[in-house]
């Protein structure tokens, strides 16, 4: 079974550049381009590892991440062009992308080391 | 009929029994016949009638004398009628009536004779009165003479006097000055005997002593011992013992005279003499004489005097003030100002402050509306630069108008250079704070746009060869530099809340040039860097603005282009980065004001004037320096120097 990964990001080019690299390298992924609706298929399609934008219009990244509190052994990779953000959320299985990232196939190499990491234990 | 008194010296009685019985029948002589024993002189006696029988006796006889004689030869007689008193000689035997007859004879000539005595003696009682008199009178003239020759000279001694007092007066009249006051007051006082020097003295307002020295005014202040003497004194103990202290030599005796002047209540008038006390009265007494018209100079020349200072005081502060003053009247004509103008006469102010021909617009002395008591103002334009004019009236107190005004031109430039300046100083922060904005904004679809690329170009792996390969490439770089920029514009407006952290300055400087692409368009760079492993302590954000201000500011030196040379050398303590232009150099005359706050040489919206006071500031907050090493015709160099972070002395 294909693992699944959820990008949740207000970025219409940055959801769609995601997925299509994602999805070369055999991954299911699933969108959204707002809190409301990622919490929504969060919850209703249980995915592997979340892809989620801190600063969105409507519901942010980490309010999202307080609606879903317990996050059941699913990993998520918080993006933002603030450093201080990962200060912030200190949990087990947040990590933490740097927006704007140089290459995007470095996001490919850190979401195969985590699911990989998460495979094994 | 006078009763005449006739002396009988030794004639027979029977002579005298007939001869008074003689004279009974006559009634012509009434004769006392007194009986004398001498030949003594009495004056009583008219006529002695005597018997003599010697001729010798005669020569005792005095006076006249009816003489008898026994003599025959009476010729041995005849020489004593002529020597002696003897006023007639008969016989003794000549009868009583010849006798009595030559007495009656005898007695008349004598009466005769002694009327005329009489006379004589009377004239020359007279003549001797009157010689008394004569001399008396001499005596009188003399004396008269002596004495109006004596009111003469009292007089003329008085008159010199008056007229020595006169002069005196006449040249103390004009004085202005205290100096001249007691030069002249010292000569005057020096021309009697005793006096040697005179001083003027007040304890009034703090002590003060003023003296002469070789005719010049000299004061000591703050006199070491108090005098208060409010009566004239002689030789005034008190006095001494100052002059001598301020003079630093021996002095005579002091007199001290008090006076009072309105702008010195407590004062004196101190004379130095060496007068013995029974010859002071006169000095005393001349120099009573003058006290009060040397009050009176002294009192105008102290106002005088103050009123000159206060007077001087004003016009000094008047001509210090930085702001241009003027005093013009109602027609604009320039009667006073504090500045050095061309021309003068009645010229125009506008002519000579403004150069131009019509008073300037908007100046309140040419509008309708009259100048206000408390002043009125405007902002008016001359000659480039932008005043506020405020107009004071001064009242003319004699006619009672106002006629005149004083004008206060205050520069309004700078303050509006500095106004606008930092208003272009808030819009460069808004818009600082905007950039971040937008670079945020511009990040996420650049990130998008790289991305995709990024995945299309792995996508088409096999295919490099295609120009569609290629432009993807270019694409992809594209992005690639846009996120550069947008990250030094990032680092470059978010400095302020960064912390301090260690750093390459030869870093720090490559990233800056990055984005001066278009600032050194026109230049080439030299680089020399020796700072790669030397790290710095500063905020790396805040020392990228400064670096940029100066290359920046290296590259405008030299609007025709050059070469920037750009050097970064290192000791154990600081780094440092030289940035040299080959521009003309710095005027010497703004050369002075390049750090100062505000201060810009370009336009405006080219600079905001912060720059190099800003970037000092920085630096110097960082521990370290910017300075200014060089700027000639050749060229400028700046060097910045930041000490070197601890760490890296440890590694």
């Amino acid at each position: 079974m294909k693992p699944k990964i959820l990008i949740i990001d207000d970025e219409s080019i940055i959801r769609r550049a995601l997925r299509r690299v994602l999805e070369s390298e055999g991954y299911d992924v699933v969108e959204a381009s707002n809190g409301t609706e990622g919490l929504k298929l969060w919850l209703n399609k249980g995915p592997n590892l979340v892809l989620l934008d801190v600063l969105m219009p409507g519901l942010s990244g980490l309010q999202v991440l307080e609606e879903v509190g317990e996050l059941n052994k699913v990993k998520v990779i918080l993006m933002s062009a603030y450093s201080g953000a990962h200060e912030v959320i200190e949990k087990p299985g947040v990590f933490f992308l740097k927006k704007p990232f140089a290459n995007v196939f470095d996001v490919v190499k850190t979401v195969k080391e985590i699911l990989y990491d998460s495979g094994k234990n | 009929m006078e009763q005449i008194k006739v002396g009988l010296y030794k004639t027979h009685k029977p002579l005298q029994g007939q001869l008074v019985d003689l004279l009974k029948t006559q009634n012509q002589l009434q004769i006392e016949f007194i009986e004398v024993q001498g030949l003594l002189e009495n004056s009583e006696l008219t006529l002695c009638i005597g018997h003599f029988d010697q001729a010798q006796e005669l020569k005792d006889i005095k006076s006249s004398w009816l003489v008898l004689t026994s003599a025959k030869d009476p010729t041995g007689w005849v020489r004593f009628l002529n020597h002696s008193a003897v006023v007639s000689l008969l016989s003794e035997d000549v009868s009583p009536e010849k006798i009595l007859t030559e007495l009656g004879r005898v007695i008349e000539e004598q009466v005769l004779v002694a009327g005329a005595g009489e006379l004589v003696r009377e004239h020359q009682t007279r003549n001797l009165h009157l010689k008394n008199l004569t001399i008396g009178l001499e005596e009188l003239i003399e004396e008269r003479t002596e004495y109006i020759r004596n009111a003469k000279q009292q007089a003329e001694e008085r008159q010199k006097k008056m007229r020595s007092f006169l002069l005196f007066l006449k040249d103390l009249g004009p004085l202005l000055t205290l100096e001249s006051a007691l030069v002249k007051i010292r000569e005057e006082f020096r021309s009697i005997p005793h006096v040697a020097d005179v001083f003027l003295m007040t304890t009034d307002r703090g002590s003060e002593l003023w003296t002469l020295s070789n005719k010049t005014l000299k004061s000591f202040k703050d006199l070491p011992l108090s005098f208060d003497s409010k009566s004239v004194e002689r030789n005034s103990v008190a006095a001494r013992p100052i002059l001598a202290n301020v003079l630093s030599r021996p002095v005579a005796k002091v007199m001290s005279l008090p006076f009072q002047l309105k702008t010195f209540k407590k004062s004196w008038l101190l004379v130095e003499h060496d007068a013995q006390d029974n010859e002071l009265q006169p000095v005393l007494d001349f120099i009573m004489e003058r006290i009060q018209p040397i009050t009176l100079c002294l009192e105008r020349v102290t106002s005088h005097d103050k009123y000159e200072k206060a007077s001087h005081e004003w016009e000094s502060v008047f001509d210090e003030f930085q702001d241009p003053i003027t005093i013009v009247d109602k027609e604009f004509s320039l009667l006073r100002s504090n500045l050095t103008l061309p021309g003068g006469g009645t010229s125009k102010c506008y002519e000579l402050f403004a150069e131009r021909t019509s008073p300037c617009i908007d100046c309140p002395l040419a509008s309708e509306v009259p100048i206000r008591a408390g002043g009125s103002s405007a902002e008016v334009r001359i000659k480039e630069r932008l005043y506020r004019l405020t107009l004071f009236p001064i009242l003319d107190v004699e006619k009672r108008q106002m006629n005149t005004y004083v004008c206060h031109y205050h520069d309004l430039t700078r303050e509006r250079e500095i106004h606008s300046r930092f208003i272009y100083h808030e819009k460069m922060l808004a818009l600082g704070v905007l950039a971040g904005h937008v670079a945020h904004e511009l990040n996420n679809p650049l990130t998008g746009i790289r991305a995709l690329s990024q995945y299309i170009l792995s996508d088409l792996k096999n295919q490099q060869e295609t120009t569609f390969y290629q432009d993807l490439i270019e694409i992809e770089k594209g992005t690639a530099r846009c996120q550069n920029i947008i990250k030094s514009l990032l680092d470059f407006t978010s400095a302020d809340n960064e912390e301090n952290k260690a750093f390459s300055l030869d870093q720090i400087v490559e990233q800056t040039l990055t984005f001066l692409k278009t600032a050194l368009r026109s230049v080439s760079v030299e680089e020399d860097f020796q700072c790669q492993d030397v790290l710095t302590q500063a905020n790396p954000n805040l020392i990228q603005q400064v670096i940029f201000n100066l290359v920046n500011n290296a590259c405008q030196a030299m609007s025709q282009g050059g070469v920037v040379r750009l050097k970064t050398y290192h000791d154990n303590k600081y780094s440092y980065l030289d940035i040299e232009d080959i521009g003309t150099g710095i005027p010497t005359d703004i050369l002075p004001k390049i750090f100062d706050p505000f201060f810009t040489t370009k336009k405006e919206g080219q600079g905001t004037g912060l720059g190099l006071s800003l970037s000092a500031s920085l630096v110097k907050k960082y521990g370290g320096r910017l300075e200014l090493v060089k700027t000639d015709a050749s060229g400028t160099i700046f060097r910045m120097s930041l000490p070197c972070a601890k760490v890296s002395h440890e590694t």
